[in-house]
């Protein structure tokens, strides 16, 4: 366990953008993961939805960045310039709603670029709020809570956590033979 | 003997086409019940997103069969549904603030347990069913994944959840499964070991939470 001083909790959107304009500068991928970690954590631990709307923004960018067919577009590098330009603004306004009208529309140009230049037919953002919810689920939200957050559909969370190893990893405190068990005895005296 | 349903069982019975399990299961179990919030996430929601629109209009099919009652509303169950808010979203504590670990419709569903003096939850992600039969179980996962050993979990508020929703039991998608098999109320394609394996595996697939460990030892077992 870390001490709390160092804890990475204490962010505030404007750190965590900053950070971001730095690494999407330099295409530093890995630094932009850790940065996307960070972002969830935080709209998990404030249930947040705009550290949640950030960190589906930063995969959006670290994946259509590690693309060669869509990092090579001159398309790429003029929205490249356009999503800086947007988050400097969003350090520029104090005011939240503003803020999120910011990372709406860098959303937006990871949408329109992935429509433009990718290869599936689900597009990036749909499958980055799949897998930050499925993040917030092992950080202990429930599904509903974690789609919700992450504005995903709840089966696509389903199916998305039943290809995970979380379930194996967890602790299990009651069997499939004792529940079953459990089940029969009590419809059996309900029916007494 | 009441079962109140949360979205994902549906959702995991709908996945593997195996919806119409549910009229032997009830004829044998008692009265299966879920929310209007957990009617809005299966089926109305859903229903305009073309994607999944096939399940909706499957789970539908059930419930216009009169398999499961959709709870009407009342300022009861809204009165109860947000107190289970409050002590459930304030219970575990990490670095000092409250985790909001459920939604509204899980709080609804788990009001209703204790309205309807319901027996059972059916639930197949893990934080609710956690939360109902293991706390601590859900605790550690918090110590796991925060990086912090400043995590407190609020026994008090544990027990006010408890006393309202009583002593519930909760069961899973593959739990229904089984018991189905064992009782006969599946064709007999799937009447065999292998069979009933590949059925619970993928049922996991779909978002149960169960380990593939558990699903081996039963059906070895049995």
């Amino acid at each position: 366990m870390s001490d709390d001083k160092n804890s990475k909790i204490e962010i505030s959107y404007n750190d965590l953008v900053k950070q971001i304009i730095d690494a999407f500068t330099r295409k530093d991928l890995e630094k932009l993961h850790i940065l996307e970690n960070q972002a969830i954590e935080n709209a998990v631990m404030a249930y947040d939805r705009l550290f949640a709307e950030i960190g589906i923004a930063i995969y959006g960018i670290r994946k259509l960045d590690s693309k060669m067919h869509i990092s090579s577009k001159e398309s790429w590098v003029n929205n490249s310039k356009e999503i800086l330009k947007i988050l400097h603004s969003f350090l520029e306004t104090e005011n939240v709603e503003q803020k999120k009208i910011n990372i709406s529309k860098v959303i937006q140009i990871i949408k329109d670029t992935d429509k433009q230049l990718g290869r599936y037919v689900t597009h990036v953002i749909s499958d980055a709020s799949v897998k930050l919810a499925s993040s917030a689920y092992a950080f202990g939200l429930s599904a509903s809570q974690a789609s919700s957050l992450f504005n995903c559909d709840k089966e696509q969370l389903m199916n998305y956590l039943g290809a995970t190893k979380m379930s194996d990893e967890d602790k299990q405190f009651k069997s499939i033979k004792e529940r079953l068990h459990l089940l029969e005895v009590m419809s059996k005296n309900d029916k007494i | 003997m009441k079962i109140v349903f949360d979205s994902g069982v549906l959702i995991s019975f709908s996945e593997t086409c195996f919806l119409s399990l549910f009229k032997g299961l009830r004829d044998n179990l008692g009265e299966f019940i879920i929310t209007k919030n957990v009617k809005y996430e299966v089926i109305d929601r859903p229903k305009n997103v073309m994607r999944f629109k096939l399940s909706s209009i499957r789970i539908d099919e059930q419930l216009m069969g009169g398999i499961f009652t959709v709870a009407q509303g009342s300022k009861e169950l809204d009165k109860v549904t947000k107190k289970i808010i409050e002590l459930t979203n304030n219970m575990f504590y990490v670095r000092g603030k409250p985790i909001k670990i459920i939604q509204i419709g899980e709080a609804e569903s788990l009001a209703l347990i204790g309205l309807t003096e319901a027996s059972y939850l059916a639930v197949d992600e893990r934080t609710t069913r956690m939360l109902i039969e293991e706390p601590y179980a859900l605790l550690s996962i918090f110590k796991r994944k925060y990086n912090t050993g400043n995590i407190n979990f609020d026994k008090n508020k544990y027990l006010k959840f408890k006393e309202i929703i009583g002593n519930v039991q909760s069961v899973r998608s593959v739990d229904l499964f089984s018991y189905a098999y064992k009782n006969n109320l599946i064709t007999d394609v799937y009447k065999d070991k292998d069979a009933l394996k590949a059925v619970l595996y993928a049922l996991k697939f779909k978002g149960c939470a169960v380990s593939f460990e558990e699903i081996n030892q039963y059906v070895s077992e049995m």
